[in-house]
């Protein structure tokens, strides 16, 4: 009976990632040497966004060999080398137990391609990166990692010859680097830019370089942030500029002065917490902002180079409803406009999906046109609201923090459930006001916090506000009890 | 196949005697009917054996060569039926599709066909679609061989043998007047593998021969008193007749082991998992050898009693390796052996999971926990059986993994209908939504959640066929295009026109059967196709009694939402159907990308469009994407360390369909969207105005920034 064990690759690969072309050349590297090579995949999953796993077993040749038996699938404790073309599916390597700490080496590109609930979360949904790759470093005999597909678009190359020069290098396969190259050349599509794929991909895998730190900027000496901690400064840092170019450089002195009496408090998070929420609350989204955000010198000029042989045209997508056009009047021809069918029936032709042609003469224009209102901003309508619930906000932090500063923290994050558009953005309004409402009563609970930050949570779950409801109907019934 | 060409595959079966054959599996067996003398193939592409209705699409000068009628049926029932060829005539037939739901379709044409037996050999090749990677409900074949006497191969995944299996089947169909099923699980369909090719032998009884002396037999008929002699027929001579061809020719296989007191039964398809798992415990090697005697069941129903009783005489316990359930045959065996007086213990799902598949991970923990038990301290080694099989590892993640779920691909045409259809949920309130099978059954899943059943191809209309109640809170029924001509044109529309069913039925018309590969449909409109294509929907369904018809384009979504409000809220009673138009993305690229690159290398305009998001517009909300799950609409870290949620991003695959700006605009969304359009060789008159306004821009913008400055 003959022990020989066959060297296996497993590469967990998604839809449009070129995982069976690199299995064909796989197979032709190995052929060449002169080795058996099985393979098999379950191709039409990756098709639509799925992932799937490709599997192949090389024997090495050898004198009256008898037929092998290749075992269709990974088999834990079977496994030499384990490739997953994006790190999610590395984790599912792991999770499925094809990746073993004695024998395997696991290969991961560190790019990812999120997954349908990680992209549509209402804030941030995205799986932990830093965990994945500490569970990757602790389960595999080895564990490289670096982001292939970066490589690939450097070279404008598909992944997969990426992939193709992370296996060369993985130095687990017995076949050398001409060998790859080789089954590039024979394939014969787009073999100038796979082998330069290919090739910095090997290099990567071969010579790692330390990981590059992203250098800490100075924190500036500005009389604005004098005073404050060093983690409040840095969030005051960013927002000063945002707040200047949103209206004007005494804008930022009205943010100074409303963040003063949070700072006062001494209570370093929730400063923080409530400068990054005024900052943003202070530079809401309207029509003036937009349009400013969509002639932005640096923005337009990318598009504006023409070549000889082809030219570029963008388009801007806007539909701006009856809120959105009153909230740029001035507050009162706002308010009558929002109450008056009359108004209502003659703006509504305006009221339609625009696209409009930033590049062009017209198109910018209008846009400017918009975006010069900025200097009436403080007497329109939506300026006027959002102060109103701005200074709500603000109050209600404040009052809260006499009591219970954990509360009036969690209060102070709930800013970030005000995001968006349109629905989106009234509905997100809705949803913090509804839990500030219950903030008050929740004064001398010990678990005041937490519950705000259910609340949170529960408004972030699901779009309609469902599961709000049903945990604020939850609240009212404890209390009840 | 309209978008794809085949014409390499369709080279490697011309292949002959001396030649080795170079390729998956599933091919090698497409190249085995050709070496069998084949007088028609037909059958219904669906994973994992479209291949080999794609590669015969393709083949049609290789086909009249050889005398072969091929088709590509309407339905798995139409290509069964068409194996009533081989009844009456001395015609070798094979066709193929997707099992167990494509056997199912089938299932009436079989019983009918494997009552009356057959004079040619008749084979059908079932892609076992069990197990990862598996779009179907999960069953077993098994279960139509029993009740129907079709006799099922399920061979050793070796390519050989797998195609030595394809020649055996004719002749044991042939030696049985029985019609026999060949199954290959997806993996061993897609396995790489290589034989030494036959020459293709041309049909040995053509059409032409059998209409020109036209044959019947009285006996062959569905009628009484035939189906009774029938019957006698099959338990009498046909059934036994099958037994010895099996028995003669050895189809089973016995490998022999040193531990001769217990053995292993393996179903053949799962017989490298059970190698593979024996090789990890010690008890095998990786080239099929075992120390403990196996008996590899190539042929799965009928089983062979004799071999049995042979195999398991002098052992103390066998175990059999069956997957799936129920245990059809361990149960089977227990009458076999008990009959016979033979006591060795029968082992298999009390070792083995009775549901799921039978990867090498799962079969080396029964095979542990069944040598531990039986080999005791003959143990070579010492084995610890894992008690509980865990397919899945607890990872230290503070949050579990998420999953990967299947989703509509970028750019498709069914993204903008049921986005339309999410909003009008908004507006007046959720809806029943019947699915169907096709790529539109992943409307189902996130971000659309748009079905609440799916009942089976073409079934969406008829699933919603009790759900009436006078015209309130219509239902919604979804159909494809290739459903609505596998079945749903009866089943679905005709009937809903016959009873007045007051539903809305929304027909998908992609152009394609885009699901399992893209090919042509009676409805396609490619631009060459050797079928009649371009048959219009509209009048098939006019044609059997709608009134009610809407034709919206799916990326028009303001009309096509204008549409499914109307037909919700229609005071009109009886059926509404909406054809819903919008070429397959993934078929529409495969034409168009060549052309354009052509164009632009000869100097042609051409104009192509991406989407992309303003980074300082998109507050992070992901609206868009709850409203789209376009695979190139995700997400990205935001940069603004003031919003720290990832933003909304397009990446390079963004095929520019449109979508985003219809959804931005029909949704109120969020102004962050644009079209980046390119032009390649513009025209002389094109590239003035663009200098002219581009400049004016420039001009604009450098003021703005030197008055700043």
């Amino acid at each position: 009976m003959s022990m020989d064990r066959p060297i296996t690759l497993t590469l967990a690969a998604l839809g449009g990632q070129g995982g069976g072309v690199v299995q064909d050349w796989m197979i032709q590297v190995a052929q060449s040497a002169g080795f058996l090579a099985q393979a098999t995949s379950v191709p039409g999953v990756a098709q639509r966004t799925g992932s799937t796993i490709y599997y192949m077993e090389f024997h090495r040749p050898g004198t009256d060999m008898p037929a092998p038996i290749m075992a269709l699938m990974p088999v834990d404790g079977n496994c030499d080398l384990v490739v997953a073309a994006e790190l999610l599916e590395a984790g599912r390597m792991i999770q499925r137990g094809f990746v073993d700490h004695e024998i395997t080496t696991l290969v991961a590109s560190t790019h990812r391609a999120y997954t349908i609930d990680e992209k549509s979360h209402l804030a941030d949904g995205r799986a932990s990166s830093e965990e994945l790759l500490a569970v990757a470093k602790a389960s595999s005999n080895r564990f490289v990692s670096y982001d292939m597909q970066a490589i690939a678009t450097n070279h404008g190359a598909v992944i997969s010859a990426a992939i193709l020069g992370a296996i060369a290098g993985a130095g687990v396969l017995p076949f050398t680097v001409e060998a790859y190259e080789n089954a590039i050349i024979a394939a014969g599509r787009a073999v100038a830019t796979n082998l330069a794929a290919f090739r910095a991909s090997l290099g990567v895998t071969l010579h790692p370089e330390a990981p590059v730190l992203h250098e800490s900027v100075a924190v500036s000496a500005d009389k604005m942030i004098a005073g404050l901690s060093p983690e409040v400064a840095e969030v005051v840092r960013h927002a000063l500029p945002r707040l200047e170019a949103y209206q004007d450089a005494s804008y930022m002195d009205e943010y100074r002065a409303a963040l003063q009496p949070v700072v006062n408090l001494g209570h370093v998070e929730l400063a923080a917490e409530v400068a990054r929420g005024l900052a943003l609350w202070m530079t809401f989204e309207d029509t003036i902002r937009v349009a400013e955000l969509k002639t932005e010198p640096a923005r337009l000029r990318q598009f504006l180079e023409d070549d000889a042989d082809k030219l570029v045209k963008v388009s801007d997508f806007m539909k701006p409803r009856l809120q959105e056009l009153a909230g740029t009047m001035p507050a009162t021809l706002g308010e009558w406009v929002l109450s008056s069918k009359v108004a209502k029936a003659l703006l509504s032709p305006l009221i339609r999906g625009l696209t409009l042609r930033t590049t062009s003469a017209r198109g910018y224009l209008a846009l400017r046109f918009i975006a010069q209102m900025k200097r009436h901003r403080r007497r329109t309508l939506r300026f006027k609201d959002e102060q109103v619930e701005m200074l709500g906000w603000l109050e209600l932090v404040l009052e809260l923090a006499k009591e219970d500063a954990a509360l009036a923290l969690e209060i102070a994050a709930c800013q970030t459930l005000i995001k968006g558009y349109g629905d989106t953005h009234a509905n997100g309004l809705r949803n913090y006001k509804r839990i500030a409402s219950v903030a008050g009563r929740l004064i001398g609970r010990s678990d005041a916090a937490s519950i705000v930050r259910m609340l949170k949570q529960a408004a972030l779950a699901e779009e309609s506000g469902r599961e709000l409801d049903k945990a604020l109907e939850h609240l009212r019934a404890e209390e009840a009890a | 196949m309209a978008e794809r060409s085949f014409v390499e595959q369709v080279a490697l079966l011309r292949q002959g005697e001396g030649d080795t054959f170079r390729g998956e599996n599933i091919l090698a067996v497409t190249k085995a009917l050709l070496e069998c003398g084949v007088s028609y193939i037909g059958g219904y592409q669906g994973a994992p054996v479209s291949h080999l209705m794609d590669v015969f699409a393709d083949a049609a000068p290789l086909l009249e060569e050889l005398s072969i009628r091929f088709e590509a049926s309407a339905s798995e029932a139409t290509a069964a039926a068409m194996l009533a060829a081989s009844v009456n005539y001395p015609m070798r037939g094979a066709v193929t599709w997707k099992s167990t739901v494509g056997t199912n379709v089938a299932s009436d044409a079989l019983s009918n066909l494997s009552s009356a037996g057959v004079m040619g050999g008749a084979l059908i090749i079932l892609g076992e679609d069990y197990g990862e990677g598996a779009s179907i409900m999960q069953e077993r074949t098994h279960a139509f061989a029993m009740k129907s006497q079709i006799w099922l191969l399920d061979p050793r995944p070796e390519q050989a043998h797998i195609v030595n299996m394809v020649h055996q089947g004719f002749e044991l169909s042939e030696a049985s007047a029985t019609p026999v099923m060949l199954m290959m699980r997806i993996r061993a369909c897609h396995m790489h593998g290589e034989y030494s090719a036959r020459d293709n032998v041309p049909a040995r009884f053509t059409a032409k021969d059998a209409l020109s002396h036209p044959a019947r037999d009285p006996g062959k008929i569905m009628l009484p008193p035939s189906t009774y002699e029938q019957e006698q027929k099959k338990i009498q001579e046909r059934w036994p007749a099958a037994v010895r061809y099996i028995t003669e020719h050895k189809l089973n296989e016995f490998l022999p082991g040193k531990h001769a007191n217990i053995g292993i039964v393996v179903q053949g398809g799962l017989f490298n998992a059970a190698s593979r798992a024996l090789a990890t415990l010690g008890y095998g090697d990786y080239f099929g050898k075992s120390d403990v005697p196996v008996y590899v069941l190539n042929v799965t129903y009928p089983l062979i009693p004799d071999e049995f009783v042979h195999f398991a005489r002098d052992k103390d316990a066998i175990l059999i390796v069956e997957e799936g359930q129920p245990e059809f045959i361990e149960q089977a065996v227990n009458k076999i052996l008990r009959e016979a007086d033979v006591n060795a213990r029968i082992c298999g799902k009390d070792v083995l999971p009775m549901a799921g598949e039978y990867t090498a991970g799962v079969i080396r923990h029964g095979i542990a926990a069944f040598l531990k038990q039986w080999l005791g301290d003959n143990a070579q080694r010492q084995i610890t059986p894992v008690e509980q099989y865990v397919p899945l590892r607890q990872l230290p993640l503070s949050e579990p993994l998420p999953s990967r779920p299947s989703g509509l691909c970028t750019g498709c045409p069914e993204r903008p209908l049921f986005a339309s259809m999410k909003l009008l949920e908004r507006e007046l309130g959720p809806r029943h939504v019947s699915a169907d099978i096709g790529c539109n059954s992943f409307g189902s899943l996130a971000p659309f959640h748009m079905g609440a059943s799916i009942m089976g191809y073409g079934l969406g209309g008829a699933s919603s066929a009790a759900l009436v109640d006078q015209g309130q809170n219509r239902a919604i029924s979804i159909m494809g295009d290739g459903g609505f001509w596998h079945n749903g044109l009866t089943s679905g529309i005709s009937n809903s026109a016959f009873n007045q069913t007051d539903t809305l039925t929304v027909i998908v018309d992609n152009g394609y059967a885009a699901a399992t590969g893209g090919q042509d449909i009676p409805s396609s409109k490619g631009a060459t196709s050797p079928r009649n294509i371009r048959q219009s929907i509209e009048k098939a369904v006019r044609g059997v009694g709608i009134k009610w018809v809407r034709k919206v384009h799916t990326y028009d979504m303001s009309r096509t939402m204008q549409a499914l409000r109307e037909g919700l809220e229609s005071k009109t009673q009886g059926p509404k159907i909406i054809i819903a138009e919008g070429e397959c993305q993934l078929n529409r690229q495969r034409r168009v990308r060549p052309q354009q690159a052509a164009a632009r290398e000869a100097g042609k305009r051409v104009v192509m469009e991406q989407f992309g998001i303003d980074d300082e517009t998109c507050t992070g909300d992901h609206s868009c994407i709850r409203l789209s799950g376009c695979p190139s609409l995700t997400i990205q870290p935001s940069s603004d360390p003031l919003r720290t949620s990832p933003k909304a991003h397009v990446d390079e695959t963004c095929v520019g369909c449109g979508v985003c700006g219809s959804v931005a605009h029909a949704a109120t969304l969020c102004p962050s969207f644009y079209r980046k359009t390119v032009v390649y060789n513009p025209k002389a008159a094109e590239r003035f105005f663009s200098r002219l306004n581009h400049g004016f821009v420039k001009w604009c913008l450098n003021r703005r920034e030197a008055r700043a400055s």
